[in-house]
């Protein structure tokens, strides 16, 4: 009898942890169009794997009219659950509870779940839906953060971590997602800024909403902040489960192998995707997918930089990080923003063993003083930087163009691919045929009595002579010539060959990426 | 004089326009294709209007003053006509909780005044003009390509 009385008294006590800040908060909360923290872990996880721990901890502030509140579970949930049958350690603020605040105990919990998915070597997941630092905890609040974000450095290229934005996220808050490898956000719901409207109008006289400041698409297409944009939150936790289902837990597990599946080559029919006009575009995401199982391709970052395209697709059965200019979008150009989305990806991949598939066809990096000023001397070092850093199996395939440092960048076998293939259609060469006629024959282009016949000549002959792969070829800087057609069958031997890669580098402790 | 080459390079791609190749229209379905200008070439493809809202770049006139962190101005230590050596006092703003001084960067003549105390100004803004300064060696150099 007694011990049905404890079992009925803990019934009673976790029933009003679950409700979080009350029916009144739970009321505004699905106003906003919000789950709330506990559905969000129940749709997001796999049904009924979710074990939460540390419902009953409670803060231990005392100022301010502190010390008589109660704050169920300090307004945050954290625990272990299933995605698609593996194990992850997952976190959610409840905004419901005064406004999701993070306090010491809050940031404790929030680090305990941290420490236990870097050791059991899991996948970590936040739900961030927080106003921000509870002020009434003094410094105890911004020891708090710190907390996480250096736990958040330390998981870092250790297990994945995600990071979604189902509410405001700000002021220090939204240093933790700045550190972990995915952004979500969902349209109306995720707002991020390190200040936010009010002090912007009353110190600087600039008038702007919480939307258009932080918003999940000025994340998305602007700042490149965040990685995946959905319009609901069922979409965002579809797009979890999805990229889950692509890496591996950790950075010593292989990402999960598949059954090998064709792709669609009616659709995607390789061959006759690219144009063989260099000036015209096409969507090289047309590529991808008739290289893919399934032609099946998760992109990353698909709205910020459109010049580069990033993402995951499989091929046979194997998960690899396809990395391609898109020739759609400003012809393909490497900038600062392109530089930066592509480094970072690579580093993913080559943290996390999974393969890179660089597919090329760029007119180089982008003229302009804004560029010049913007730095792209920094951000491009950091694609040289990535791809010679990475160790992982590195396949090129050069579709079309590699003019000049494009060529360099872009995977070229002197950073260390191992294999280079390229198209009968490509040009490698030091620059465009159309600029290196400009420079090498200027003389007598200028001096012609049609300057601009003998241009069009010049052109010519510069592409007959060297704007083709046989002279790379020729200097074995390609492995091989490869028709359109084979393409997947060459990526596919390249990886089963180099499935066991080892290389040498030497020992240092960490290396000075241009960050 | 020979016929400068990036003149040709203007004439001869201004003309140029190849039509899209209709498989390819059709994979990449209703998108707006610009003309994008390359020292290699002219390419068809979608220009970001952010890429077309970029500000161009002019040389900076010694003359205007501009704020070069957003704050708001709290005395005005120059009028117009006075005479100011590089260094004087311009005025004090108070920027990201900081009382700050503006010295003059240039000697010159003042010839109009922009703000007043109180005045909250974004970076970049106008805050005061010179009628003629004594111009020390450029730190630009000059552009002496063609």
């Amino acid at each position: 009898m007694a011990k049905d009385k404890k079992v009925l008294d803990l019934q009673k006590r976790k029933e009003r942890v679950y409700l979080g800040g009350g029916t009144k908060a739970i009321e505004k909360q699905k106003e906003m169009g919000k789950l709330t923290a506990r559905e969000r872990v129940e749709a997001l996880l796999d049904e009924g794997t979710f074990n939460e721990y540390d419902i009953f901890v409670q803060h231990s502030a005392t100022e301010f009219g502190m010390a008589d509140k109660e704050l169920a579970g300090d307004g945050v949930i954290i625990g272990t659950g299933m995605i698609c049958g593996n194990p992850v350690a997952i976190y959610a603020q409840d905004f419901t509870v005064f406004g999701g605040s993070l306090g010491l105990s809050h940031a404790r919990k929030i680090t305990k779940i941290m420490d236990y998915a870097l050791n059991m070597r899991i996948p970590l997941i936040g739900i961030n839906d927080s106003g921000g630092a509870r002020i009434q905890e003094g410094v105890n609040a911004l020891a708090g953060y710190g907390e996480i974000f250096f736990r958040n450095t330390l998981a870092s290229g250790v297990i994945p971590q995600i990071s979604v934005i189902l509410g405001p996220c700000a002021g220090g808050a939204v240093y933790s997602p700045a550190l972990t490898d995915f952004v979500f956000v969902v349209d109306k719901i995720s707002k991020m800024f390190i200040t936010g409207p009010e002090v912007i109008r009353t110190v600087l006289g600039e008038e702007i909403t919480m939307e258009e400041l932080g918003g999940a698409r000025v994340h998305c297409e602007r700042t490149g902040n965040a990685h995946f944009f959905a319009q609901s939150e069922d979409e965002c936790f579809i797009q979890i489960r999805k990229l889950l289902s692509m890496i591996p837990q950790n950075n010593t597990a292989p990402a999960a192998q598949e059954e090998e599946e064709e792709p669609n080559t009616k659709t995607f029919k390789i061959s006759s995707i690219v144009p063989a006009d260099p000036t015209q575009p096409y969507d090289v995401r047309n590529v991808i997918r008739s290289l893919t199982d399934d032609s099946d391709f998760f992109e990353v970052q698909e709205m910020f930089a459109g010049n580069i395209v990033v993402g995951f697709g499989r091929i046979g059965g194997h998960t690899v990080g396809f990395v391609a200019n898109q020739p759609l979008v400003m012809a393909g150009v490497l900038d600062c923003d392109s530089s930066d989305k592509a480094a970072r990806f690579i580093r993913y991949c080559d943290s996390f063993n999974i393969p890179l598939v660089t597919l090329e066809d760029l007119p180089g990096y982008l003229p302009g003083v804004h560029q010049e000023h913007a730095g792209v001397i920094r951000h491009g070092a950091k694609l040289l930087y990535a791809y010679s850093e990475a160790t992982v199996p590195k396949i090129t395939v050069i579709l079309r163009k590699a003019y000049g440092g494009g060529y360099i960048a872009m995977c070229s076998r002197h950073l260390r691919a191992d294999f280079v293939f390229a198209w009968p259609g490509a040009e490698i060469a030091v620059m465009g045929p159309e600029g290196a006629a400009n420079i090498i024959f200027r003389k007598e282009i200028a001096d012609a009595e049609d300057p601009v016949a003998m241009r069009q000549e010049k052109i010519a002959e510069y592409k007959e002579k060297f704007a083709n792969p046989y002279v790379a070829a020729s200097k074995g800087y390609v492995d091989a010539v490869i028709d359109p057609s084979e393409t997947r069958k060459s990526i596919l031997h390249a990886l089963n060959v180099s499935s066991d890669k080892t290389v040498y580098r030497p020992t240092k402790k960490h290396g000075i990426p241009p960050f | 004089m020979a016929a400068n080459i990036l003149n040709i390079v203007k004439k001869d791609s201004a003309k140029k326009s190849n039509p899209l190749n209709k498989e390819v229209a059709k994979s990449i379905g209703e998108v707006k294709l610009d003309k994008f200008n390359t020292i290699d070439g002219v390419y068809d493809t979608i220009v970001p209007e952010s890429y077309k809202a970029r500000k161009l770049w002019t040389r900076p006139d010694p003359k205007m003053i501009h704020s070069f962190i957003p704050g708001t101005i709290t005395e005005v230590c120059v009028r117009k006509g006075d005479k100011v050596n590089k260094g004087d006092k311009l005025l004090m703003f108070n920027a990201m909780k900081m009382a700050n001084t503006y010295a003059s960067p240039v000697t010159g003549t003042i010839r109009k005044v922009h703000v007043r105390p109180g005045y909250i100004v974004p970076n970049g803004a106008l805050l005061l003009e010179f009628e003629e300064v004594e111009i020390e060696h450029s730190s630009f150099i000059e552009e002496s390509f063609e």
